[in-house]
């Protein structure tokens, strides 16, 4: 009784994950469906017919394409930042311990485990009583807050992997702070870098709830979902842009995943 | 033949000489990799929160609808009235109920994959969570939006099995039930659940894979029945994981004011209350006021779950 | 003649724990110098000291008679090869080997030279191309080592250097090393827990305890003429016989050391001992015997020792100058 219980799953426990997976993956494949429906008034399943046509109708939308431009920019701007505070947070938080390291990661951590409501709100009153006008800039404000935290994560597992004895190799050989910094950190956390990079873009490329707060009349791509949703106006091409954004976020989310779980092959593998 | 000077010169140049500083000082290397940080974060964003929390003592004069700068309690009582007082239970019972369902439902999904998945399987079932985790939020919603439309899939299915007695019956419950599924609380229970439940996989799946194999060796060499060795040795060893998770499930759903206005009946949740209060009514001091509540449970919350150790498993 | 290393009143303190305190040492240019202790000794702390990783919390720190406290790591003309090796993971072993002369600004073509002359010299010749990954415990040593000498340094610092190998490997390491620092000339530091590794290769070594210097001289020295007990005990498992002890047999002195393999097992004699148990160890066998102030631990040849029986009663003697009556306990 008890091999089998350890080597092979009760049938039960099986059926019941497998359930789960497909209770989290059939309502996103159902998106595809319905972005080839040829159906535009209401949702209707099963769908009456198939059409590529409306494809071509949100080709030629100026305003998707206006939104996605915003977004992309926000999220390339946030990551940047991200990118700088999060390495110099991991840095000094894997450096030394120093009184407060727990108060450091708390700080990162609270962007997101607080409800993005609030971030959102706070924000949005402090920039009433600064006086600063919406902006690409105030949502970019809003996305880096929360985006630092996963460039964290990365970077702090990945400077608690490799050697400490590295950076003392280094400058034992001659190499200053900044030197060993160029020649011997960076290329060890790159991999992570790049993997936090990646999911701070997905983050930010996704985020709605904060961004109604700090994008004033601005349109991101998911502010303009949003609007879909609440009135829906243009099924066909909301259903169109829903499925892109999924095709589009899978692949950084896919590329992060083989460069954190390759992180020492990448490097490493000359034969 | 060794070299002839043991030390080398300071280098000139900035960086050269930063570099010694910091050598010679490693505060202030700390100090400057910790500065930028803690000036966005801490100052910016801290300030931001601390400011909004400081409006909360204020009021709004009710007949210029003008906030009025002086130190109050007013606005708090406020929140005590029947109707805001039934926006609080509303949204922290919702979020109880789908942290306890997300624990369910997520349980077989982590333990298959931390303690049975090998290879192969391992990669499907990571990046079956990974994925629905990282796409779009919206989408999801909107997934959810075409589920449970009165023509969508879900209606079709039920009216396939001959089950549309079932389904009625349900929605002709009491508080849980509404016109439809997409304007009852289970509609805003089921996408609240979709839409969290890898938050709550990941950890649990994490606190899980430290369990080593030997613990439940050991607990069934002891004599233990599998459901005893589950009950006493699993399922606490599972626990920070699903605390951890219960973090993101709870805070979530408390602050989230999308679907429940895509997906529901008309009653607020908290977060659409403060949307309102600081929209359209320009009520600063109570939109303030209510967003105090899910910092204060979350507060507690987070103390909880560090106390429990739920934190390493993040 | 200018010493390599000396440490003036070094201390090194984290928190309440006195790593190092109040040190005194110097080390001779050319020397093969070994410190031995158990962990926590402050051994590593000095070799770090030494390299720069670490400031001291007091007292004044010179190599080659200049003083170094406040001279970072990459300005000093030390290289230490670490018990981890320490190879750079994202470069190949020929790049890792060139670091110190791609960080001079070296070109590339006398870089690749170079690293190839340094990794023959440590038997590596054509590893070049390879990743530290590729290379066994072994081989990451050696390249550990041509990283480490390339820069021609004024000292070479060795932590635990033999540490992660396993017993042939090391003791045929311990040769070559041996080899390379006469060849070469150059001053070798290097850290051991290890005794027999502190003896086979050290010109002097100094034995740690407690962040002071137990005792500071050559490896017969020490091993012949122990300080202390904790010196006594740690080198080599001695003989300890203390006060009361000591007045049995008439001699008086707070402590002494007895060597294992000085002490005879005559067949013939004054039977003044039981024997009480025998163990094999290869080349030679330990015998424990019973005697009238309490056991000694003896080691003796198989000529000897393959006739002894667990019970037998046997004579036991040993030379007089072989007893180490020592100043005091805790000198």
């Amino acid at each position: 009784m008890r091999s089998s219980q350890d080597y092979r799953a009760p049938f039960a426990l099986k059926i019941a994950a497998v359930l789960g997976l497909l209770f989290m993956h059939l309502p996103i494949l159902l998106i595809f469906v319905y972005a080839f429906t040829t159906e535009d008034k209401t949702y209707q399943w099963p769908p009456p017919g198939f059409t590529l046509k409306w494809f071509e109708v949100t080709w030629n939308r100026p305003d998707v394409w206006e939104a996605l431009r915003l977004s992309v920019k926000v999220s390339a701007i946030s990551t940047v930042i991200a990118l700088v505070l999060g390495t110099l947070c991991a840095a000094a938080v894997s450096r030394s311990k120093f009184f407060g390291r727990e108060t450091i990661s708390l700080l990162v951590i609270l962007p997101i485990a607080l409800p993005g409501i609030i971030t959102g709100i706070a924000l949005r009153s402090a920039f009433n009583i600064a006086d600063i006008p919406f902006s690409v800039w105030t949502i970019v404000l809003g996305h880096a807050t929360f985006c630092v935290v996963v460039v964290y994560n990365n970077a702090v597992a990945r400077f608690r992997r490799s050697s400490a004895s590295l950076i003392e190799a280094s400058m034992d050989l001659g190499a200053n702070g900044f030197q060993t910094f160029r020649y011997v950190v960076l290329p060890n956390i790159a991999t992570a870098l790049l993997a936090g990079g990646m999911l701070a873009f997905a983050l930010s490329f996704d985020e709605v709830i904060v961004t109604t707060f700090t994008a004033g009349q601005q349109t991101t791509l998911p502010i303009w979902m949003l609007e879909e949703l609440v009135r829906p106006r243009q099924r066909p091409v909301t259903n169109v842009v829903a499925m892109v954004v999924v095709l589009v976020t899978f692949l950084p989310i896919l590329a992060a995943y083989y460069l954190t779980r390759d992180g020492d092959h990448v490097a490493g593998d000359g034969k | 033949m060794p070299n002839p000077h043991a030390i080398k010169p300071a280098g000139g140049g900035v960086f050269a000489r930063l570099s010694d500083l910091f050598w010679r000082r490693p505060g202030v290397l700390l100090l400057t990799l910790l500065l930028p940080p803690v000036l966005w974060l801490g100052v910016i964003y801290i300030g931001s929160l601390v400011a909004l929390l400081a409006q909360s003592f204020f009021s709004i004069d009710e007949f210029s609808g003008l906030i009025k700068y002086e130190l109050t309690f007013k606005t708090y009582l406020e929140l005590l009235r029947p109707a805001n007082l039934d926006i609080l239970v509303r949204t922290v019972s919702m979020a109880a109920m789908v942290t306890l369902a997300a624990a369910v439902i997520a349980f077989p999904i982590a333990y298959y994959a931390a303690r049975y998945a090998t290879g192969k399987w391992k990669v499907i079932f990571y990046l079956g969570v990974m994925l629905p985790l990282w796409s779009s939020y919206l989408v999801k919603v909107y997934a959810w939006k075409l589920i449970l439309a009165k023509e969508g899939i879900l209606n079709w299915i039920v009216e396939k099995l001959h089950l549309s007695w079932a389904l009625d019956g349900i929605l002709a419950m009491p508080v849980i039930g509404g016109n439809s599924l997409s304007v009852s609380y289970i509609g805003t229970f089921l996408v609240f659940l979709y839409v969290w439940l890898p938050f709550m996989i990941l950890p649990m799946q994490a606190s899980l894979e430290r369990v080593p194999l030997s613990f439940l060796e050991a607990s069934s060499d002891l004599g233990a029945k599998p459901a005893q060795t589950f009950w006493a040795v699993v399922f606490p060893l599972a626990l920070p994981g699903m605390i951890a998770g219960s973090i993101f499930t709870f805070s979530l759903t408390l602050g989230d004011y999308i679907i429940p206005q895509i997906v529901g009946s008309s009653r607020l949740f908290i977060g659409q209350a403060v949307y309102s209060h600081q929209g359209t009514a320009g009520n600063i001091p109570l939109a303030a006021a209510f967003t105090v509540v899910p910092i204060i449970i979350m507060a507690f919350y987070l103390w909880f779950a560090k106390r429990k150790g739920a934190f390493d498993a993040i | 003649m200018i010493s390599a290393v000396t440490f003036e009143n070094v201390s090194q303190h984290f928190g309440s724990v006195k790593a190092v305190d109040q040190l005194n040492l110097q080390i001779d240019e050319g020397e093969f110098f070994a410190m031995l202790g158990p962990s926590g000794s402050g051994k590593t702390t000095c070799l770090r000291l030494i390299a720069g990783f670490q400031k001291p919390t007091a007292g004044k720190i010179s190599i080659f008679g200049e003083a170094v406290q406040d001279v970072p790591p990459y300005r000093r003309n030390v290289n230490t090869v670490f018990q981890d090796y320490a190879l750079f993971p994202h470069l190949t072993v020929a790049e890792n080997v060139a670091y110190a002369l791609k960080i001079k600004k070296v070109n590339k073509t006398t870089r690749q030279k170079e690293s190839e002359k340094a990794l023959e010299m440590v038997r590596l010749g054509g590893y070049g191309k390879r990743r530290p990954s590729e290379l066994s415990g072994g081989q990451r040593q050696r390249v550990a080592l041509a990283r480490a000498l390339i820069n021609k340094p004024k000292v070479l610092l060795l932590d635990e250097p033999l540490g992660a190998l396993d017993l042939k490997l090391r003791e045929e390491m311990q040769g070559e090393l041996k080899t390379l620092q006469q060849s070469l000339g150059i001053t070798f530091v290097f850290v051991t827990h290890d005794q027999s590794e502190a003896f086979s290769m050290a010109d002097r070594v100094a034995v740690f305890n407690e962040g002071k210097i137990a005792q500071l001289g050559t490896p017969e020295h020490i091993y012949h003429r122990p300080n202390d007990l904790f010196v006594a005990s740690f080198v080599g498992s001695s003989n300890v016989l203390d006060r009361d002890q000591l007045n049995v047999i008439g001699v008086t002195g707070e402590a002494a050391s007895l060597r294992p393999e000085a002490i005879q097992l005559n067949e013939g004699g004054d039977k003044n001992a039981t024997v009480i148990s025998k163990n094999f160890l290869g080349s030679s066998i330990k015998v424990v015997v019973e005697m009238d102030f309490g056991q000694l631990s003896a080691l003796v040849d198989h000529a000897r020792g393959d006739s002894i029986v667990v019970g037998d009663n046997v004579n036991v003697a040993w030379d007089k100058e072989a007893l180490h009556v020592m100043s005091g306990t805790d000198a």
